[in-house]
């Protein structure tokens, strides 16, 4: 109606299918950045990392409870409760592991330091609790 | 507005999407990258590493002669998980302790290494030209004193490295 020739239609409508195809591939990226950012992948490798680190440079006699809050929140995401909580610290393998979905076995990454780790999650606060001992202080 | 009918049909062209896919490759990759830099903690490793064992040789500015002791176990005097460090090949610890006076000249004959060996020549690359995958390393020179002789000084070379890069199961 509005366009006299269909050449004019023609272009309009190709003008449109191009804007929306701009329109979606600007949207998958923003959502694909979106995702990443604040996927529980990349919360259980900074926690892990964090928590490690943390272990790693701890002399004995320090405690330091630290706000767990944001893994609980991603694990939510997932829709993933466990009933042992979400971060598990392995004296055996000296090894830290975050596990925020319900597939795989999570994030996992050693630590240094030869001390007893004494740890424990608080699900209603969403803490984490570590105590460092001097080895043989089991 | 569109003086050539030509180019306003090429709008939905084959390059278009080609050029559309490249586009999506770059950004996918430098997100991959981004995320995958941010949470490197590797010389943060390495350096807490050579903290803790220069922490434990040198006490208030003297250093611990234990260190000359042939029964010397730096895992047992720093408190450090020997099957960590040695099992996993993606830790390296270098100590030497030299006399001030003769800075060349080392005091313990062969220095301690501990660990996966490799990381020492990729410390040594990485600090020459800035290698981007080389493993995390931490060089650090201490100076102390020595409790015996007030007049001698050591500088202790303590190098560590890591590559732990963590494991997604």
């Amino acid at each position: 109606m509005m366009f006299r020739n269909k050449k004019g239609a023609e272009y309009l409508a190709k003008k449109i299918i191009f804007i929306i195809l701009n329109i979606l591939f600007v949207a998958a990226f923003l959502f694909f950045i979106g995702w990443k950012s604040s996927g529980a992948g990349v919360y259980e490798q900074i926690y892990a990392k964090q928590i490690a680190l943390l272990i790693d440079q701890a002399k004995p006699g320090t405690e330091v409870t630290i706000d767990i809050s944001k893994l609980y929140e991603a694990a939510r995401k997932e829709e993933y409760y466990p009933e042992k909580g979400l971060v598990d610290i392995s004296a055996e393998k000296k090894e830290v592991r975050v596990k925020l979905t319900s597939q795989g076995e999570g994030y996992i990454l050693k630590y240094t330091n030869n001390a007893v780790v004494v740890w424990g999650e608080n699900k209603h606060y969403e803490t984490f609790y570590i105590k460092i001992k001097p080895k043989g202080a089991e | 507005m569109i003086k050539y009918k030509k180019g306003g049909e090429e709008y939905l062209s084959p390059w278009m999407f080609i050029i559309w896919g490249l586009i999506a490759v770059f950004i996918v990759a430098g997100v991959l990258i981004f995320y995958s830099v941010e949470t490197d903690i590797r010389t943060e490793e390495a350096d807490i590493l050579t903290l803790r064992i220069a922490d434990c040789i040198v006490d208030s500015g003297y250093l611990d002669e234990f260190i000359f002791e042939e029964n010397f176990d730096v895992f047992v005097s720093c408190g450090l998980n020997k099957e960590v460090i040695e099992d996993t090949e993606d830790f390296y610890l270098y100590i030497d302790v030299f006399d001030a006076s003769q800075p060349e000249k080392s005091l313990l004959g062969e220095p301690i290494e501990k660990g996966f060996k490799e990381f020492k020549m990729q410390c040594a690359l990485k600090e020459a030209s800035k290698v981007a995958h080389a493993a995390g390393c931490s060089s650090k020179k201490v100076y102390a004193l020595s409790k015996t002789d007030s007049s001698k000084r050591f500088i202790i070379e303590i190098i560590a490295a890591s590559n732990q890069q963590g494991v997604v199961e």
